[in-house]
């Protein structure tokens, strides 16, 4: 009894402390179309993409002040596929070159591309495509499509499994259901782990993923942080090392959406664990870790966007492992799509619908 | 002519209780053969596949998997009846083979227009490839198969 007692108020203390934080919630914009990612741009205005391919100049207040459908080479829009995420890189303020993930090709044969394009006086020109994952596959689903740029400027590109050709995320010789790394530019780092390697695509960062739509640099411990869709259950958090395998569709805590086994294993030697998971699974969509000024309690969490959770995830860390974990939003009952921290320490977050909107989070 | 009620009623029930049984089986057999699909995909990838893990897996699609394949099974098969029935009074071929080409053809049809409705590109991993949809069609053709074997009173 006194056991259950300790434990209760334990619980109690526990629930109060990840209750303390209070926040309110403003719609910074609304009728967005399927609005999929967010950045921010050096004056304090922002960029969003609508997966059905337009890009959009928000003022801070959130007034559209540019629109555009940038003439990507063989953008192709469907279910999953479109225009994902705009990244602006840290030499943004010298060249004005943004970076542009998207889905190119048709029905029968499309894939994920990235281009670079210059931001110039709120229109997007100069447009190249400077990598194209390879192979093609049928169907539009399982892109992945975020982006990360590390401190040494190369950009780490999250791909997905094409959802029907998940055994190929274990092989090595094609991009399907990997984390690629490049440069700006398109071109392959020297120090990529595969380089020259026979029967490795040398872009690969990391390999045995499903559907990665979340990835963050925690910058204090040195730590690249990435989360993927499981199929039912087995959605992941893990830490991103280059050249070590996660395990899909080997080592997975999932099952298909019709109940079959997609795998004996839970664990595979030489497959690297997640270091959080969830089952049922809650569709992690943005990923971003908190440094910003108006939560000070919440610096250094992680904040995981989900869209068939319809929440946000807020994992608490320590020296890259998980504490707590508490789910916000819940009140909206609202697929979230992204995260992000803003220049002035608010969170703001992209709800996934025809009709989406920007939200902003403050104390 | 007259008709004893009692032979019709239990000529029916007969009749639904194959039915019951076909479909059961059908859905039975098509988890065992979409878990050779998955288990021979992931063998593929790994040193080992030990036996025990991959009667597990059998057994774990047989309880979480054939809940899917009844859904699919059941009307497949009914359609497939009925109209093996209405095409044997026509052309007068055997039953047997009519409902196992209606099964076999009604189950490809139903892939397809899963695989068309259905959010994911492919709903039933196995059926990736045309060996695997085939597969999974003649486990409905056997169905159909065994209900007309229930059913037959040596001449079909």
């Amino acid at each position: 009894m006194k056991k259950i007692a300790i434990t209760s108020l334990l619980l109690l203390g526990l629930a109060l402390k990840v209750q303390a934080v209070p926040y309110q919630v403003t719609t910074v914009a609304e009728q967005l179309n399927y609005p999929w990612s967010l950045a921010f741009l050096p004056d304090g205005s922002m960029l969003l993409t609508e997966r059905t391919g337009k890009l959009k100049q928000l003022s801070a207040t959130g007034e559209v002040t540019a629109q555009v459908a940038p003439a990507l080479p063989e953008l192709y829009v469907a279910a999953q596929g479109g225009l994902l995420e705009v990244l602006v890189p840290q030499a943004f303020s010298q060249n004005q070159q943004l970076l542009l993930s998207y889905v190119c090709g048709d029905a029968n044969a499309n894939t994920l591309c990235l281009a670079t394009a210059r931001w110039d006086q709120q229109q997007l020109t100069d447009i190249r495509q400077v990598f194209k994952a390879k192979p093609y596959r049928k169907g539009a689903a399982h892109y992945g499509g975020r982006m990360l740029q590390l401190p040494d400027n190369s950009i780490l590109l999250t791909l997905g499994d094409g959802f029907d050709y998940r055994e190929q995320a274990q092989n090595p010789a094609n991009h399907l259901g990997k984390i690629v790394r490049l440069l700006p530019d398109g071109s392959v780092p020297a120090d990529n782990p595969f380089i020259e390697q026979a029967g490795y695509a040398s872009e690969i960062y990391s390999m045995g993923h499903r559907n990665v739509q979340g990835i963050a640099w925690d910058g204090t411990n040195k730590l690249v942080y990435s989360h993927e869709h499981g199929p039912r259950g087995g959605d992941e958090l893990n830490i991103i090392q280059a050249g070590n395998n996660y395990g899909w569709p080997v080592a997975t805590r999932g099952i298909d959406y019709t109940g079959a086994r997609v795998s004996p294993f839970r664990q595979y030697p030489g497959m690297v664990e997640p270091l959080w998971h969830w089952s049922p699974s809650i569709a992690p969509a943005g990923m971003m870790l908190y440094q910003g000024e108006l939560f000070p309690a919440w610096q250094g969490s992680l904040f995981i966007s989900a869209l068939a959770g319809k929440a946000l995830h807020r994992l608490e860390m320590a020296n890259g492992k998980v504490l707590t974990e508490q789910l916000l939003l819940t009140e909206l009952n609202s697929r979230l799509r992204d995260v992000r921290s803003g220049p002035d320490g608010a969170i703001y977050l992209l709800t996934d619908s025809a009709e989406g909107k920007l939200l902003r989070l403050t104390p | 002519m007259q008709t004893n009620p009692q032979f019709n009623g239990h000529s029916k029930f007969k009749k639904l209780l194959a039915y019951v049984i076909a479909v059961l089986l059908a859905a039975a057999l098509s988890s065992i053969v979409q878990s050779q699909f998955n288990l021979i995909a992931i063998a593929a990838l790994v040193e080992q596949l030990p036996p025990a893990a991959w009667l597990y897996t059998v057994w774990f699609d047989l309880r979480s998997f054939t809940p899917t394949m009844l859904v699919i099974m059941a009307p497949v098969l009914l359609l497939a009846l009925f109209a093996s029935r209405l095409l044997h009074s026509i052309v007068g071929v055997n039953r047997i083979w009519l409902a196992t080409g209606c099964s076999l053809a009604g189950f490809l049809l139903a892939l397809w227009a899963i695989n068309t409705l259905a959010p994911m590109p492919t709903l039933i991993a196995a059926s990736r490839g045309m060996s695997g949809s085939l597969a999974l069609a003649l486990c409905a053709a056997a169905g159909a198969a065994i209900y007309i074997r229930l059913t037959s009173h040596g001449n079909t």
